[in-house]
């Protein structure tokens, strides 16, 4: 286990395109087996009994040799945050339930969630703008299980889900989206607007209803049925490229129309982060926003996009602890927090 | 309080000359004094202007029929004991039976959240379309067409039987036949097929 809190991000380690604006692309599928009851009616012995039959086909796969497999009840609370926080697992998982079970791929790019809402649920997440390639993972898995165990399904609804907002494909897919530039210049509403139509939904970094800390948006779409697969990721696909040209336009739009503002604020949050003593998670995503477009502007050396991407899960509540090997109160956190940033941020200055 | 309208509701501490100053301001002068609390405050009224689109769109469809008379009965799924109340409440589903158990309303909330509710995706390896019985919703449709090809009164087959060399009419007259026999006899899956079969022959007889 020690070796998994450290490696909880080791997706984050890649590279993919677009990543100093789209942070990640997840695409997970819901799915149940055939005559059983959903996990919200399951008893224990009917949920334990689905886990076993997963479990049976997901050692007897090849595809699945590599993959890690996690008895949630049985792992540490700090494990699980981590987990949590690096996309692997959802918030439910998090908290934690008999009868369920994480499988988790070696690169961690990965996940199979056992008697989370719905029996299944096999999640891809890649760094950048890889939807396709995310799509194609989670179609592996989800073929890989198909072949053996059976799912509940109806020719006109679908695949059956415990939500009624995942039947049909039961396909979620979405891009985490760092839009700080469309934030200032105060086009998010229209944006978040006209995705509507389109059948996509934003939601904020930390999922339902969370707010938009840090300008971090997540679109995915809203609708699973009555569409092909392909197509919901095509049309998600289509719209993201075009909210990337926005934020790409005001990024480079604020800085030629009002430079020395942007510069101040830029500066100053830099400021901040270099000398605060204690800062809280919501605080030091605000901040490091506008670092962001520093980096854009070249402002900062050994001081990469990717590496922003990973400061940001680096310094959630979870990892921090982690790092530093155990439970620690509010503040102590929030001292660390600003220790951490202080001095990821020593040096940082370009010559330039 | 500075705007002397709004009552104050954030506190912003700020250091003037080596002197802490504190302000008890409303939500729109604090948003002025500080840049952060202005984003914060943006934040929360896009998130706040979001839920609310959400809500209200969920809020339509977890109501109902138009007509709260005709409000369908609290049943209960026999598979797994989840009544249509709890449906209702908790926008969660028992088991895979709770879809046909309460058809009407899951017909009803899956085309208000998604468009269409014909599967156009994946399928299960060795899942054959053909095999699976129409469900109810799908096999009222069908009575309610060929009732409809049943009126007595003069219809298209009349006037395409007038001008048919290939007693392709002969075969359609047969095929309503065979149509009102297997609706007769609830063989609803025959019947879509006869229907299609119907068409098929009557865009033939048309063309001709």
């Amino acid at each position: 286990m020690e070796q998994l809190l450290r490696n909880t991000d080791k997706w984050l380690q890649g590279s993919g395109p677009h990543e100093d604006i789209v942070v990640s692309s997840r695409a997970r599928y819901a799915r149940n087996l055939a005559g059983y009851p959903f996990a919200a009616r399951g008893g224990p012995a009917r949920l334990a009994k689905v886990a076993e039959a997963i479990d049976e086909c997901v050692r007897g796969n090849a595809y699945f040799a590599d993959f890690q497999k996690i008895v949630v009840p049985e792992a540490r609370p700090l494990d699980r945050v981590c987990l949590k926080e690096s996309r692997l697992i959802s918030v439910e998982v998090e908290k934690g339930a008999p009868n369920q079970v994480v499988y988790l791929s070696t690169q961690m790019n990965q996940s199979i969630m056992v008697n989370e809402e719905d029996h299944l649920r096999v999640q891809a997440i890649l760094p950048g703008l890889q939807l396709k390639e995310a799509l194609t993972l989670a179609d592996n898995m989800e073929e890989a299980l198909g072949q053996d165990l059976p799912f509940a399904f109806s020719g006109r609804l679908g695949y059956l889900t415990a939500c009624p907002t995942n039947t049909g494909t039961g396909l979620r897919i979405s891009v985490m989206l760092h839009l700080p530039g469309l934030v200032i210049q105060k086009k998010i509403e229209e944006i978040l607007k006209l995705i509507q139509p389109f059948g996509l939904i934003a939601r904020g970094f930390y999922g339902e209803n969370s707010d938009f800390t840090g300008d971090f948006f997540q679109i995915s779409n809203e609708v699973t049925l009555g569409k092909r697969e392909e197509e919901i990721a095509e049309v998600l696909s289509h719209i993201v490229g075009k909210i990337l040209e926005q934020e790409q336009e005001a990024r480079a739009g604020l800085f030629r129309d009002d430079e020395t503002r942007l510069d101040d604020f830029v500066w100053r949050s830099f400021g901040q982060l270099r000398f605060a003593r204690r800062l809280e998670t919501g605080e030091a995503m605000k901040l490091l926003s506008y670092i962001r477009l520093g980096i854009a502007r070249g402002y900062f050396k050994d001081l990469t996009h990717k590496q922003f991407n990973q400061i940001i899960v680096a310094i959630q509540p979870g990892h921090l602890q982690a790092f530093h090997g155990g439970d620690l109160t509010s503040d102590t956190r929030d001292a660390m927090r600003a220790q951490m940033l202080r001095q990821r941020l020593n040096g940082c200055v370009s010559n330039n | 309080m500075r705007c002397n309208k709004n009552p104050a509701q954030i506190k912003i501490t700020k250091i003037n000359k080596g002197q802490f100053i504190e302000l008890a301001l409303c939500q729109e002068c604090a948003a002025e004094e500080s840049p952060f609390q202005k984003k914060i405050m943006e934040q929360q009224n896009l998130s706040a202007l979001l839920t609310n689109l959400l809500k209200n769109k969920l809020g339509k469809e977890a109501a109902g029929p138009v007509d709260p008379a005709a409000e369908e009965p609290n049943i209960t799924c026999p598979t797994c004991g989840h009544t249509l109340d709890e449906l209702k409440e908790t926008f969660l589903i028992g088991c895979p039976d709770c879809y046909k158990t309460f058809e009407s309303y899951m017909t009803r909330l899956l085309r208000k959240i998604h468009g269409n509710i014909q599967h156009m995706g994946k399928m299960p390896p060795g899942f054959l379309p053909e095999l699976e019985p129409l469900t109810e919703y799908e096999s009222s449709s069908a009575v309610a067409v060929s009732a409809a090809e049943n009126d007595t009164e003069p219809g298209a087959i009349d006037e395409l039987l007038e001008d048919d060399p290939l007693n392709l009419a002969d075969d359609l007259a047969e095929l309503h036949r065979q149509l009102k026999k297997a609706t007769d006899g609830d063989d609803f899956l025959r019947a879509a097929q006869i229907r299609d079969e119907i068409k098929a022959l009557e865009k033939n007889l048309s063309t001709d």
